[in-house]
């Protein structure tokens, strides 16, 4: 039995948010996906912020929510909540603010402020009970809003975009922060980010949503190095490509994608002719040719560039099949690139994977 | 050629570009508001007998006015306290249809003049009224009496208090109490140590601007209270008597008008308004 | 924060006034009688042994002579506390207890508004008359000599509104004699006309003999003939409603005894009708 399982849903305007979860206890899981694709949503559903329409809710053996039931009441729920804005209590000081969980559960004031200080000792903010918020940095603002949010024990932790708020030099700090800090206190978490960082740091288990809907579910890791959906692709940095399996040869298979091109690449396990797959690959395996190949490698594709954007090591190149390609600056003036321009793509298939999708 | 500084200036002084924006021909009018507003209060100070104000001041008639107001205006206030941060909460924390006319209900008291809020107060506990008669029969009698007062005060001040509170309340947000209730506080908690701290300076502005407008309460209470030696007799009404229907007593209702222009001043240094939003 | 701290002063202060006045002050002093005894409920039974409070609402023509047959009938009946009387005109008192108002004794300045509440009051006693007199600025500056005199351009006269008593009279006065006034203002009670006349904001007005009388010089009256055709009569009732009945009637007593004429007459106040 999952320590946290919800089939919550709630019926959105454009669509319904339905993302079912299945949570280990100490299980830190990562939702990612576009802007406006329910990841709040589902976070506010989980805390009682917001009412669902159906599905229910269980967290550590209690049902919290289910359907004809009267919802169990947010303060009662145990399920902790942090956002990009720390929102400390302006008018507490820190010790304060991070003893308001433990005193509103009962503890007296004297050992909520020692547990408080404690917490604020283990997040590197010995001395500062004191302060008030508006005497703090963003970055200590955000340790004392973890120290908060862990002071009072919650069987489930939501962050939504934690980091979003932080500068260059601080996020990295209070990521690191949070990995040990989640880790020591094995606290359940949901983590809502946009940063695939984030979720290459922190998350056990990524869960891609799109539209309301989960697209892409699984260990961090594989999520990342093998997406199953585009977007989960699109933050990992890598191309997909979904279709059905056309043929086999030694050792590879061929896909026809979506857009109709040929994909050919090596297969990771069996598959049958007509088998739905994916084939993935890096931007940095394309190579880009202003004219159609001689000696026609397998995966040739003519396309036209649709964009040109700054990347990591020079300039991706987006083009119109949907595979975007990372050249060096220099040799984008070689070529003389430019929106609209016709190229020929190639990559070689032992470059490009292909799983079962 | 030198360029003319604005009136107010000392000449040579640089011109801030803020007043330099203002164009020449406001500043009569402008001029003239403030002569409005300071002149007649001038007036009336100069009016006053400096040397028969102690006497007027501590005169019994002034005594027992200035006790009967701050005793009245502390009732009052305290009153509405405890029924305007409940209908300031509920306000700021609705919308839709209903929200809407409970705030025109309660701005209503805001626009009536007090006199007619005095009419229909006679018109409820009045021995001839609707609730009155019932009142009346079992001996309970509210009209004339120094409660009368209270009710009548209450009336008008209560929405200064709602309404400016309901602002305080709505800046502020319902954010933090998000917070504190994932924190595990339950309501009253979230009430008592969130949301009532977090709009002090407003509560402490609206409270004060309640006990003013309490203090200052004239028209509801002529009609509703009447204008009774030590029941009944506030300080405005003091003055009207005393000025308009009593030959000898014309000091003693200048020397209380001295006293609620201290008040004011005093208030407006509690309150000391901002040039923008004011409560924060 | 500055601005608790200074809130916490300013109620200290109030709490501060509170406390001075509350100690300096008594309940049931007076703003203008001399000789008020100790508060309510004192001492033993002086003379009638008559106790409990008293309150009297009586017409604003009556303040000088009610104030000084209180002060004699507080003096006679230490037991009772006689509340400050209230002054206004009759219709104002009308309307208050028939709003509710908790009173004794009412007395009015003329028969028409005591009517009004003649169900909530014992049978009326008659106990003086007064007359009309034009009040002008010392001296007569503007040369007013008759009813007529009041509609001249350049006269601004100020009236008593139609239904206090004094209003009613000097409409009836004004008809008599044939003169159309617009007066600059209708007062409440026929004091506040007075005060008027007296502070110069008005040249003429119609008040009593008695008001006059009492101003101490500060307008002088002028008599003409319409005044005798609109005397009032004041009458005086103890209320049904009356908490202290015994004393109510012991006050009205005073003010028909020849103590009580003596001192009425004294101010201008002529007899009642028989």
């Amino acid at each position: 039995m999952s320590y946290l399982r919800s089939d919550l849903a709630v019926q959105r305007s454009e669509f319904t948010v339905d993302v079912p979860l299945a949570v280990e206890r100490g299980e830190v899981v990562a939702l990612l996906g576009p802007n406006g694709a329910g990841k709040s949503t589902v976070l506010h559903l989980l805390a009682g912020l917001l009412g669902p329409t159906s599905g229910s809710l269980e967290l550590a053996g209690r049902v919290l929510s289910a359907p004809g039931a009267r919802p169990v009441p947010v303060p009662e729920r145990r399920i902790g909540l942090m956002s990009q804005d720390p929102l400390l209590f302006p008018h507490l000081s820190a010790g304060d603010n991070v003893a308001f969980g433990p005193r509103s559960r009962g503890m007296g004031k004297a050992n909520a402020r020692v547990a408080a200080a404690e917490e604020l000792a283990r997040m590197g903010l010995d001395g500062m009970a004191d302060r008030k918020p508006v005497q703090l940095s963003g970055g200590q603002r955000q340790r004392v809003a973890l120290a908060r949010a862990l002071a009072a024990d919650p069987d489930l932790l939501l962050l939504d975009e934690p980091l979003g708020a932080l500068d260059v030099q601080t996020a990295p700090e209070i990521r690191q922060l949070l990995r040990t800090r989640l880790a020591a206190a094995g606290t359940t978490t949901v983590l809502v980010t946009h940063d695939v960082l984030d979720a290459a740091v922190l998350a056990d288990r990524i869960v891609v949503i799109d539209r309301g809907a989960m697209v892409d579910e699984g260990p961090a890791t594989r999520v990342l190095s093998a997406p199953r959906s585009p977007f989960s692709a699109h933050i990992a940095g890598v191309n997909l490509l979904v279709g059905d399996v056309v043929g086999s040869g030694e050792g590879t298979v061929t896909v026809r994608s979506g857009n109709e091109i040929l994909v050919t690449g090596v297969a990771i396990s069996g598959l049958a002719t007509g088998a739905a797959a994916a084939a993935v690959f890096r931007p940095s395996a394309v190579a880009v040719y202003p004219a159609e190949v001689a000696g026609s490698p397998r995966n040739h594709w003519p396309a036209t560039v649709v964009g040109l954007e700054p990347a990591a090591d020079g300039v991706r190149v987006r083009t119109s099949v949907g595979v975007a390609a990372d050249l060096t600056p220099a040799a984008i003036a070689e070529l003389g690139l430019t929106i609209g321009a016709r190229v020929h793509l190639a990559v070689k298939a032992t470059e490009i994977r292909i799983h079962p999708h | 050629m030198r360029a003319t500084s604005p009136p107010g200036h000392a000449a040579g002084t640089r011109t801030s570009p803020a007043a330099a924006a203002v164009p020449r021909s406001l500043y009569l009018p402008a001029v003239i508001g403030v002569g409005l507003l300071v002149l007649p209060l001038l007036a009336l100070l100069l009016k006053i007998d400096w040397a028969e104000l102690p006497e007027a001041i501590t005169s019994p008639a002034a005594l027992n006015a200035l006790k009967l107001s701050l005793i009245t205006g502390v009732a009052a206030t305290l009153a509405c306290l405890v029924l305007g941060i409940p209908l300031a909460l509920v306000l700021a924390r609705s919308s839709g249809q209903w929200s809407r006319v409970l705030r025109a209900l309660v701005t209503l008291p805001l626009v009536l003049p007090p006199m007619v809020g005095g009419i229909a107060l006679l018109y409820l506990f009045g021995r001839q009224g609707k609730l009155g008669g019932y009142l009346f029969a079992l001996g309970i009698r509210i009209p004339f009496t120094t409660v009368a007062v209270v009710i009548a005060q209450t009336f008008v001040a209560l929405p200064f208090l709602v309404l400016s509170l309901e602002g305080s309340l709505r800046t502020a947000g319902t954010r933090y109490e998000t917070v504190a209730a994932t924190l595990g506080a339950g309501r009253w908690t979230v009430f008592r140590r969130i949301t009532l701290p977090l709009v002090g300076p407003g509560l402490l502005a609206a409270t004060v601007l309640c006990f003013a407008r309490a203090l200052g309460e004239f028209g509801a209470t002529a009609l509703f209270a009447g204008n009774a030696f030590g029941v009944t007799r506030t300080m405005p009404l003091a003055i009207y008597i005393y000025f308009t229907a009593s030959l000898e007593d014309q000091q003693t209702a200048i020397a209380l008008s001295f006293l609620l222009i201290v008040v004011a001043a005093a208030i407006l240094l509690v309150l000391r308004p901002r040039p923008a939003e004011g409560i924060r | 924060m500055r601005q608790g701290r200074l809130f916490v002063s300013f109620a200290a202060v109030i709490a501060a006034a509170m406390a001075l006045v509350g100690c300096s002050s008594d309940d049931s002093g007076g703003a203008t009688s001399s000789t008020t005894s100790a508060s309510a409920g004192a001492s033993s039974g002086g003379s009638g042994g008559l106790s409990g409070e008293l309150t009297i609402f009586a017409a604003a023509s009556l303040k000088e002579g009610f104030d000084e047959l209180r002060d004699q009938f507080q003096t006679a009946n230490p037991g009772v506390a006689v509340k400050e009387i209230t002054y206004d005109g009759s219709s104002a008192l009308v309307t208050q207890i028939q709003g509710g108002a908790q009173v004794d004794v009412f007395a009015s300045a003329d028969t028409k508004n005591m009517d009004k509440i003649t169900d909530m009051v014992q049978t009326p006693t008659e106990f003086a008359t007064n007359t009309l007199q034009i009040a002008v600025a010392p001296g007569n500056p503007k040369g007013i000599s008759d009813l007529a005199g009041l509609a001249e351009p350049g006269v601004t006269v100020v009236l008593c509104a139609a239904e206090v008593p004094c209003g009613s009279a000097a409409h009836t006065a004004l008809d008599k004699a044939g003169v159309t006034v617009t007066p600059v203002s209708e007062e409440q009670n026929v004091t506040a006309v007075l005060t008027k006349v007296a502070s110069g904001d008005a040249d003429a007005g119609l008040v009593y003999r008695t008001d006059v009388k009492s101003s101490g010089g500060k307008v002088d009256g002028i008599d003409f003939p319409e005044a005798a055709d609109a005397v009032n009569h004041y009458p005086i009732a103890v209320l049904k409603q009356a908490k202290n009945p015994a004393a109510a009637q012991a006050f009205i007593d005073l003010v028909t005894s020849d103590a009580g004429q003596a001192v009425l007459a004294d101010l201008g106040f002529g007899k009642p009708a028989a």
